[in-house]
């Protein structure tokens, strides 16, 4: 059974460093003798996610909702505390960021698809459903440089959505694309979403949350402030923001 | 044994991957060109004849055994160099990657590398048949070489794993390493016998050189004819191991950063 059991979890960024790394600034730094600036995304996360959880997560923007995500991903390993994750995890965190544009649709199917942890044989099974879903059949052995935004974000979604995770995490899913094939990848997300054994998903869509998650947390500069029912988080959020 | 078996999980994980990303290079590198892949092949013939036909005149030489000479060290010195300059590259590169999913950070310095690898044995292949040509001796040699290059790439992969982690917190890195490659290859016996030397410091920097090592192994059965000394064998795989053995502790402790950096 799939689970995730997060302890006491922070995540600093030594914001300085990212800032500019120049041997005039760590003059700088050394002579004016400041403690290191760290500023801390996360603090002190308690979490535990079961199987079957529908978890949706809320909150402004900079709360660390994406960076939990990551986290749980283990995109970001230089957390303290602990994490411990049951099953296989396939991210949706900014779709089609991964892509490859001087490689062709169908190359970066491959790409992607091996990303997540998927074998030669299956994916070739997989390419020809994800060419018809997105609808790309023409444009597929082109790069992908040359499609529009749409195009790019129908192919994303569709490998994304292609494979069968049991932890399955969402991040934005649907920006870009028309009307017709969001109602089309819904409806294919929500098959994802029966299959997988817990789904967790950061939205600023209220309605999308409250129609797929059992449970809701509220983050506040990066710490969980609320955790509880769907409706009762969304209406605490509701009355805080007016 | 626990580690075994999680390291083999990891791999049959990967391996897929592993062999996408090697494929990916090739086809980013000549995609849209009318030669293809032979120009893999002709940038260091061109290279070769240029450095041949000016520094055998310099020197005195027949031109021919010149160009068999020198190509025997640059085989080496290539494959060190290309390795070196695409590795401290290959996470800024893959940044859109590792921002997004779990990837095993040893894959990117482990697919530059056998890239490269397989790049120079190709070029060597060929090469080879252009030396025949020119008159190298063909020996029994030659069945050597796999050993030679076994030991350029163990050593070359430890410093690669190096230089990737480097250019991640040093940028500047970077711009210095071009000129880190061209003073070793000048300070490396390739263009001139090791011998040529008797100026005290000169003779001490291509003693250390580790590449001169590695230019010995290639050398002795491609230019020479005959078997490399044993003890270049032997120094070849101790700078090797030493190389890994630093490269991997300075890449496992600073694997998890890499991310807060990029």
């Amino acid at each position: 059974m799939a689970s995730i059991i997060i302890k006491n979890l922070s995540l600093s960024f030594d914001t300085q460093r990212i800032k500019s790394n120049s041997f005039k600034d760590l003059f700088d730094r050394t002579i004016s003798r400041e403690p290191r600036q760290e500023k801390k995304i996360l603090s002190n996360i308690s979490l535990n996610i079961v199987a079957g959880d529908r978890l949706g997560i809320i909150g402004h923007n900079g709360a660390g909702k994406s960076t939990l995500l990551k986290s749980i991903c283990n995109i970001y390993e230089h957390y303290s505390g602990s994490l411990k994750i049951d099953g296989n995890i396939a991210p949706l965190l900014e779709v089609g960021a991964g892509f490859i544009p001087e490689l062709t649709g169908r190359e970066n199917i491959t790409l992607y698809c091996a990303i997540l942890g998927l074998k030669k044989n299956d994916v070739n099974e997989l390419e020809e459903e994800i060419i018809h879903f997105s609808g790309l059949s023409d444009s597929i052995d082109q790069p992908v440089k040359y499609y529009s935004t749409g195009m790019y974000m129908r192919l994303a979604f569709t490998i994304a959505t292609s494979i069968k995770p049991e932890i399955l995490i969402l991040d934005e899913v649907f920006s870009g694309g028309d009307q017709n094939f969001i109602k089309k990848g819904k409806e294919r997300l929500r098959q994802l979403m029966d299959k997988a054994g817990i789904v967790i998903m950061v939205s600023h869509d209220l309605l999308t949350l409250s129609n797929n998650c059992n449970r809701v947390i509220l983050m506040k500069n990066g710490s969980i402030m609320e955790d509880g029912p769907t409706e009762k988080i969304i209406a605490l959020y509701k009355s805080e923001a007016a | 044994m626990h580690i075994y078996f999680k390291a083999r999980a990891c791999i049959k994980k990967y391996e897929f991957l592993f062999f996408t990303l090697i494929q990916k290079q090739f086809i980013l590198r000549y995609r849209r060109t009318l030669l293809g892949y032979l120009w893999n092949i002709l940038n260091p013939l061109i290279a070769l004849t240029i450095l041949a036909l000016v520094f055998s005149r310099l020197f005195g030489q027949d031109p021919r055994e010149f160009a068999i000479f020198l190509f025997s060290g640059l085989v080496a010195f290539n494959f060190f160099s290309a390795s070196l300059s695409i590795g401290s590259t290959t996470f800024l590169m893959h940044h859109g990657l590792i921002d997004k999913v779990y990837v095993p950070k040893i894959l990117f310095p482990l697919t530059v590398i056998t890239s490269a690898a397989i790049d120079s044995f190709l070029v060597f292949i060929a090469l080879l048949l252009v030396m025949f040509f020119l008159g190298s001796p063909i020996s029994l040699s030659l069945l050597v070489l796999p050993v030679s290059y076994l030991a350029l790439i163990i050593f070359t992969f430890g410093l690669t794993l190096i230089v990737s982690i480097t250019t991640v917190f040093f940028r500047d890195f970077q711009q210095v390493l071009p000129y880190i490659l061209q003073s070793l290859f000048f300070l490396s016996p390739i263009l001139y016998p090791k011998t040529n030397f008797t100026d005290p410091i000169m003779s001490l920097i291509l003693n250390i050189n580790p590449i001169s090592v590695y230019v010995e192994l290639f050398r002795a059965p491609i230019n020479e004819g005959r078997v490399p000394d044993l003890v270049f064998f032997y120094y070849g795989f101790s700078y090797g191991l030493v190389s890994l053995a630093v490269g991997l502790f300075i890449f496992l402790k600073c694997k998890h950063l890499i991310i807060c950096r990029l």
